[in-house]
C-alpha cells in the first residue's frame, strides 16, 4: 500500500511544470506539512538524481522513490 | 509524546579506574564482549558485576501452566490421600482460580514415574526424551509466584510485575549487555501451538526501555518477518540507497528533536536492511543434516515447536542473546480440550523430543556451557482435582517445578522441596524474583545494579526483591 501511495504521489509531483527544487518542496509540504530545510532538500535531491539514473526512462518512478523515502520518515509516522 | 528518556542507571560516579583494572584482569573470554557493553553504561560499577557464566538464554515457555504432578513431582502421600478433601487449615486464606477449596478433593496422578539417570530425578512416562537428559538438568522444585491467572502470571514471569508496562527480562538483558548478533535482533520470540500466549506482545515488550530492546517475534513458516523482502522490482542497491536517505533525514530530525525513539527507529531500519539477507539464511534448515532434523523431530517445513528449537540453536550460534519460545495450551482444567488426558499427552509429545534434543545438540556442539536453557510455565497446578466434563487441575502458585540446563547451573541437580502432597514449599523455595536475579547473575549482571530511571525512580527487573540462588550455580 505504501508503494501505491508513493507511486501516486510520484505521479502527482510530475504533473505540472515545477522545477526539481519546487517539486521537492511541494512533496515535503504535502507529506510533512512543512518546507524542507536546505540540508534536507539537498539529501532528497541527491536521492532523486541517483534514482533517475536507475529509472532512466521513467521520471515518475524516480519521484515515487523520493515519495517512498518521505513516507518512511520517523516524522511522517510519529508526530510529537 | 516527547519523552526525555533517562539513559543512565543510578547516579554512581563512573569509575574509570575500576573499569580499566577490570579489563586488565584475565579470564574474561566468556561474555567479555557483553561486559564491555555493560561497562559502557555510566554508573554501572563494573568491579562488582558477577563473572558471566552464560552468554545466551533459550527460554522454553510452556504457556498455560504444565502440571508438575503429572510430569516431575510424584507424591506417595498424595496418591494415598486421593479423593479426600484437604483440611480447611491448609486452604484457608489461599487463592484459587476456579476450584472451591471446601469441596475440591486431593488427586494423585495416573501417570507412571521412574527415576532416571545417575541423579535419579523422577520424570513421568509422558516425557521419555526429557527423562534421558536429567543428568544435564537442574530442577527447581520450589518455585512460587504471585499471580494466579494466566495473563498476569505470564507478565509476572517475564517482567517481574503482574500488569502491563514493565520491560521484559529479554529486554532488560539486551539493554544491560547488548547482543553479539549484528545482523539479527538481540531478542527473538518464536511461537508454536494453536494460538499466541495470553498476555501477548507485552510479554516480550520493552516497557519504558528504548524500543529497540523489545523482542522481535518471528512468525512460523518460510516468511518469519512480514514485508522483509524488498518490494518487487527494487534492486538491492536501490534498497540500500533508500535506507541511506531515510537514515540521513531521520538523523537530521533526531538532532532537532529530543526524542530517543527516532534513534530506535533508525536502528530498526538498519536492522531490517541487514535482516533482509540474514533471515532467509537463518530459517533455511536445509543445511541441517537429516540426523539433526530427526533428533529434534523436525518434519518437512511445517511450523512446530521442534522447528523453533532448532531455529533457537541457530540463533544462539549467530549471537542472538535471548531467544524465547512459547508453546501454548498447557492449561488443564478439565474441559474436553484441556485436561490431564489426551490434551496433556499431546502437549508433552509436541515438546518432549525437541526440548531434549536442544540440550543434547547444544551440548555436543560445545554451546551448552555458554547457553542457559530454561523450561517452565507461569505457574503450576493444584494437588486437588478440578472436575468439569473431564478431569484437570487448577492453577497453583504456591509450588511448581521448572528446569534449567547449561549456562552455569549445576547439572543433575535438584533444588527445593515441597510438602508430602506438593501443596507448599518446605525447603529452598525460589520466588520468581529470585529466578530473575539468578538468571541475570548467570549472565554477569548484578540485578540490583541494572536499573533504569523512569517516572522519578530507578526500576529493576526484580524491583525491590530477589536473591541470587547461589546453591544451584556451578
Amino acid at each position: 500500500m505504501m508503494l501505491e501511495i508513493a507511486a501516486g504521489l510520484g505521479r502527482r509531483l510530475t504533473e505540472g511544470t515545477a522545477s526539481d527544487d519546487g517539486r521537492i518542496r511541494r512533496a515535503f509540504e504535502l507529506v510533512l506539512a512543512r518546507p524542507p530545510s536546505e540540508s534536507e532538500a539537498a539529501i532528497l535531491t541527491r536521492h532523486l538524481e541517483s534514482q533517475r539514473r536507475r529509472h532512466a526512462s521513467v521520471e515518475q518512478s524516480a519521484w515515487a522513490a523520493v515519495a517512498r523515502v518521505l513516507f518512511n520518515l520517523d516524522e511522517f509516522s510519529h508526530r510529537n | 509524546m516527547p519523552q526525555k528518556l533517562m539513559m543512565f542507571p543510578r547516579s554512581i560516579a563512573p569509575r574509570v579506574i575500576a573499569r580499566r583494572e577490570f579489563l586488565r584482569r584475565g579470564g574474561l573470554s566468556l561474555g567479555s564482549m557483553a561486559l564491555m557493553h555493560l561497562l559502557g553504561r555510566d554508573g554501572v560499577d563494573a568491579s562488582t558485576q558477577p563473572e558471566a557464566r552464560a552468554k545466551n538464554v533459550i527460554y522454553l515457555f510452556m504457556a498455560g501452566g504444565p502440571s508438575q504432578f503429572e510430569l516431575f513431582e510424584p507424591k506417595e502421600t498424595l496418591q494415598r490421600l486421593d479423593g479426600q478433601t484437604p483440611p480447611a487449615s491448609l486452604t484457608s486464606g489461599k487463592r484459587f482460580a476456579f476450584i472451591d477449596p471446601g469441596r475440591a478433593k486431593l488427586m494423585g496422578t495416573e501417570r507412571a514415574f521412574r527415576r532416571h539417570g545417575d541423579s535419579g530425578a523422577p520424570v513421568s512416562e509422558l516425557l521419555p526424551h526429557v527423562s534421558g537428559i536429567v543428568d544435564d538438568l537442574c530442577f527447581l522444585r520450589g518455585l512460587t509466584t504471585n499471580e494466579i491467572n494466566h495473563g498476569p502470571a505470564k507478565l509476572f514471569m517475564n517482567t517481574g510485575f503482574g500488569q502491563f508496562g514493565r520491560p521484559s527480562m529479554g529486554a532488560w538483558i539486551s539493554y544491560g549487555i547488548g547482543s553479539e548478533a549484528s545482523d539479527l535482533p538481540g531478542f527473538i520470540v518464536l511461537q508454536s501451538g494453536s494460538r499466541g500466549p495470553r498476555g501477548g506482545a507485552p510479554l516480550w515488550g520493552n516497557g519504558f526501555l528504548p524500543p529497540h530492546y523489545q523482542g522481535t517475534p518471528f512468525r512460523p513458516g518460510p516468511e518469519p518477518v512480514l514485508h522483509l523482502e524488498s518490494p518487487e522490482g527494487v534492486e538491492p542497491e536501490e534498497q540500500r540507497e533508500f535506507f541511506d536517505t531515510v537514515r540521513a533525514l531521520d538523523r537530521l530530525q533526531a538532532g532537532n528533536v529530543e526524542d530517543n525513539a527516532i534513534n530506535s527507529r533508525i536502528a530498526a531500519y538498519e536492522m531490517a536492511f541487514r535482516m533482509q539477507s540474514s533471515t532467509p539464511e537463518l530459517v533455511d534448515l536445509s543445511s541441517e543434516s537429516r540426523e539433526v532434523r530427526a533428533l529434534y523431530g523436525v518434519e518437512d517445513d511445517r511450523p512446530s515447536f521442534a522447528r523453533n528449537c532448532l531455529l533457537a540453536r541457530r540463533m544462539v550460534e549467530r549471537g542472538v542473546r535471548f531467544v524465547q519460545l512459547y508453546h501454548t495450551d498447557w492449561d488443564h482444567h478439565g474441559d474436553p480440550d484441556n485436561n490431564l488426558g489426551q490434551p496433556l499427552e499431546d502437549r508433552c509429545r509436541e515438546i518432549d523430543r525437541a526440548s531434549a534434543a536442544l540440550v543434547i545438540d547444544l551440548k555436543r556442539r560445545g554451546l551448552l556451557d555458554d547457553t542457559l536453557v530454561i523450561w517452565g510455565g507461569e505457574f503450576g497446578r493444584t494437588p486437588m482435582s478440578e472436575v468439569r466434563l473431564a478431569i484437570g487441575r487448577d492453577h497453583h502458585i504456591e509450588a511448581f517445578t521448572m528446569w534449567m540446563a547449561g549456562g552455569g547451573v549445576k547439572p543433575g541437580f535438584s533444588y527445593g522441596e515441597t510438602d508430602d502432597i506438593g501443596y507448599s514449599v518446605v525447603e529452598n523455595g525460589v520466588h520468581v524474583h529470585d529466578l530473575h536475579a539468578t538468571i541475570l547473575h548467570l549472565l554477569g549482571i548484578d540485578h540490583e545494579q541494572l536499573t533504569y530511571r523512569f517516572q522519578g525512580r530507578d526500576f529493576r527487573l526484580t524491583d525491590v526483591h530477589g536473591h541470587v540462588v547461589h546453591d544451584i550455580l556451578t
